[in-house]
């Protein structure tokens, strides 16, 4: 019962989350990964491939099919970005009036997802229509050209964007528009930052949960480190190797 | 055993007092030497800051690692700054000594607040040539602003001890000596957090900005060293330190090994083989705690037995608001206890109110009103079991500029439309700076470009204004972002603002919000 606790206790409790109200956030990646982790273990059991869950394998055009996909696409998303993104929504809700700081977060995650939906919409869909994917072809293509990416001048401007804050008005339209906009922007940086990476997990033909894993590394390590060059260059090499294993073995981490 | 280098108040000396022309004397061999010589005026100043985008110096291929090390928007500005001056001393002292001079020569401090003609430029460094009439005078530059080569007074908000004197802890958002910082990383903002101390915000960064102006060498940390006056103004950033910690026993330095064990390798690796002939061993590091006590490195400074660190803060007035009691705040504010805590560093900060949209500035006054939110303070009022320190934190967010502008802004809290001198002193919480913006937005090596952000902690101000009776509606605060303007000399008050010397319509500076924060 919370009224037995010691009063220091309960107020340090509290103190944690008045510091830190990006918790709510972080407990749902969190459950994002348990779902995960369930998911693998069910399709080992089932005896599938660990293939990424595109949903029912519907008939019809690629957009149906890709909107089949976009649960498990979403699903990623926030296991893979969650992580890296905890800090700027912390930002929103600390930013934020005390009694619209969920709110505010929520309409930050909202912009941020949807920036990735349309994304995960258009390759879904490209998915579903180029022969070959997920396969070990297109999984060293999408690898060469993350690690390419890595070591690009833009690629390190999205990734200092998504270090900005910004000046989020208090209250009104004006906050709503704010927390939207910022999300907004946010999403679009992590995007430039990260896209080639989400690619790999339409690409690859199976070890998805190893890929999620290693990947979710590989961008929270990138994001959170004020020195990024040494994570981003060693990041290009890791997936440049990974690219010619693939390659060569016709079937990485199957 | 008293130490044998006094620092002293370059006010009581003469412009040819031989403190003065010996350093002029020094700073002409030490700028006559090549930049590759660790011991010259440029490589001294690239310690501090040299811009990695400007073309490399004459004979060098690349820049050495000793360069750019400056701390800034850290709490470590303030030892970094002990040592790298200390450093500069020695070397000084050495060619002093080489070139026939007193054996016991101390760099001089610039105290602004200390009344009279102080608050102008040092004479020494005002004229184009020494006393012959022919020969160039080394401490004088044209890159400054040309009203204080000429004596203009500094604006008497710019010097200002008051808000950096009214706090009551080193480490914490808008503290004496700074917010923790990670590492030693010039120019800090993680996570937008604002991390640079008081005295740093005021007199500091005011100063630089005051005597370099947009284009002169104090106005960027890039060039900064290179004007003889920074060592000057430098020298009284030190001693300030000093001061706040007499000011009273609860003025400590940080107990935090993150702070006292962090190691400043000024001296590089190779360190400096004088003009004397003396080596200063490099590749060893002193750190905070080598460096706490002036005594520890061998100067004092010649006012030491004073409390008073200048004419606005004198250490009776000081003494007086801390024994004073709490004032009630105008509803809705929580009520104040007898005896409010000393503000944590890590205390939890609530939003309580903020401005809805940027402000821009390009060298007029502008007020703009924060709305305090009713909800919020009814919250923090209902709330039993929150441990409040009952501090207020006046925090302007997202400062930027495409490179500084030079003009400094002072702060004000419901400051009267037409303000008298004393209602600027009365009402004046802190200065917008952008000094070292450039370094900011264009950090050297890969860390990530930002703009700046500054915590005003105005608890002691808003207890002086209630109890004055002029703040009597605590639904909102007006703020006022006021350029500051030089003064004529002697005078201790702000002249009315001249527009064209203020203006500044080629380089904005734009603000994202002003948020008013309670702890």
């Amino acid at each position: 019962m919370a009224t037995a606790l010691p009063r220091s206790r309960r107020s340090g409790g509290r103190r944690v989350l008045l510091r830190h109200p990006e918790l709510g956030a972080a407990a749902v990646i969190a459950a994002a990964w348990v779902t995960l982790l369930v998911q693998a273990w069910t399709s080992s059991r089932a005896g599938g491939a660990a293939g990424m869950d595109m949903g029912p394998a519907a008939a019809g055009g690629a957009w149906s099919r890709a909107a089949g996909g976009v649960p498990g696409w979403m699903l990623m998303t926030v296991a893979m970005m969650g992580p890296a993104t905890l800090g700027a929504i912390g930002y929103t809700g600390l930013n934020s009036l005390r009694w619209r700081r969920r709110r505010a977060m929520a309409e930050f995650a909202a912009a941020y997802l949807a920036v990735w939906l349309a994304f995960g919409l258009v390759v879904l869909a490209a998915a579903a229509v180029v022969p070959g994917v997920p396969g070990p072809a297109a999984l060293a293509l999408v690898l060469a050209v993350a690690a390419a990416w890595q070591l690009t001048p833009v690629k390190r401007r999205c990734l200092s964007g998504c270090h900005r804050g910004a000046a989020l008005p208090p209250r009104g339209w004006r906050a709503e528009r704010g927390a939207l906009g910022f999300g907004l922007r946010n999403g679009l940086y992590c995007l430039g930052t990260c896209w080639c990476l989400m690619l790999v997990m339409v690409a690859a033909p199976g070890g998805q949960l190893l890929w999620t894993a290693g990947l979710t590394v590989a961008i929270t390590t990138e994001l959170v480190l004020p020195t990024p060059r040494g994570a981003t260059r060693a990041v290009a090499a890791l997936l440049g190797f990974a690219a010619l294993a693939a390659l060569a073995t016709g079937n990485l981490l199957q | 055993m008293a130490d044998p280098f006094v620092r002293v108040d370059v006010w009581t000396l003469t412009a040819t007092d031989p403190i003065l022309t010996a350093y002029a004397d020094a700073v002409a061999a030490m700028m006559a030497k090549p930049i590759s010589d660790p011991t010259s005026w440029g490589y001294l100043a690239g310690i501090h800051g040299f811009d990695p985008s400007a073309p490399l110096p004459a004979g060098m291929t690349q820049l050495p690692d000793q360069w750019n090390q400056c701390q800034h928007y850290s709490w470590y500005f303030l030892p970094w700054h002990r040592l790298f001056v200390y450093y500069f001393e020695l070397i000084v002292r050495a060619q002093v000594i080489a070139n026939g001079g007193p054996g016991t020569w101390a760099l001089p401090y610039w105290n602004y607040d200390g009344g009279g003609q102080s608050n102008t430029l040092p004479l020494a460094f005002r004229s184009q040539f020494q006393a012959d009439g022919t020969t160039p005078n080394p401490l004088y530059t044209t890159q400054r602003k040309r009203r204080v080569n000429t004596g203009s007074a500094l604006p008497a908000t710019d010097i200002s001890l008051v808000n950096a004197f009214d706090q009551q802890t080193f480490t914490g958002l808008g503290a004496f000596g700074g917010a923790v910082t990670p590492s030693p990383v010039q120019f800090f903002l993680q996570n937008g957090q604002p991390q640079s101390g008081a005295l740093e915000n005021t007199p500091h960064n005011t100063v630089h900005d005051d005597v370099g102006g947009p284009s002169g060498l104090m106005g960027s940390p890039y060039t900064a060293a290179l004007d003889p006056i920074f060592w000057l103004h430098h020298a009284n950033i030190d001693r300030l330190w000093g001061k706040w910690l007499q000011q009273s026993a609860q003025n400590t330095n940080p107990s935090d090994p993150g702070w006292l064990a962090q190691a400043f390798l000024i001296n590089g690796n190779s360190g400096f083989t004088t003009a004397s002939g003396a080596v200063i061993p490099g590749g060893s590091a002193l750190t905070s705690a080598n460096i706490l006590d002036t005594s520890q490195l061998g100067y004092s400074y010649d006012d030491d037995a004073q409390t008073s660190p200048g004419t606005t803060a004198p250490a009776v007035r000081v003494a007086a608001l801390a024994e004073a009691a709490p004032v009630n705040w105008p509803s809705p504010w929580p009520e104040r206890p007898a005896a409010p805590a000393s503000p944590a560093p890590d205390a939890v900060r609530h939003l309580v109110g903020a401005t809805d949209r940027p402000i821009r500035l390009t060298g007029e006054p502008v007020t703009v009103t924060v709305p305090i939110d009713e909800r919020v303070t009814a919250s923090l009022r209902a709330d039993r079991r929150a441990q409040y320190t009952h501090h207020v934190y006046l925090d302007i967010e997202g400062i930027d500029a495409d490179r500084n502008p030079g003009q400094v802004y002072g702060v004000f809290v419901n400051l009267p439309a037409q303000p008298t001198d004393a209602d600027l002193m009365a009402h004046h919480a802190g200065n917008i700076s952008l000094f070292g913006i450039e370094m900011a937005r264009r950090p050297p090596g890969d860390r990530h470009p930002h703009n700046l952000r500054i915590s005003l902690d105005i608890t002691r101000l808003l207890d002086r204004l209630a109890a004055d009776g002029t703040w009597t509606d605590g639904s909102q605060l007006q703020v006022t972002l006021r350029p500051s303007t030089l003064g004529t000399p002697g005078d201790q008050e702000d002249v009315a603002a001249d527009p064209a010397e203020t203006a500044h319509p080629e380089v904005p500076i734009t603000i994202g919000r002003i948020s008013v924060h309670y702890a």
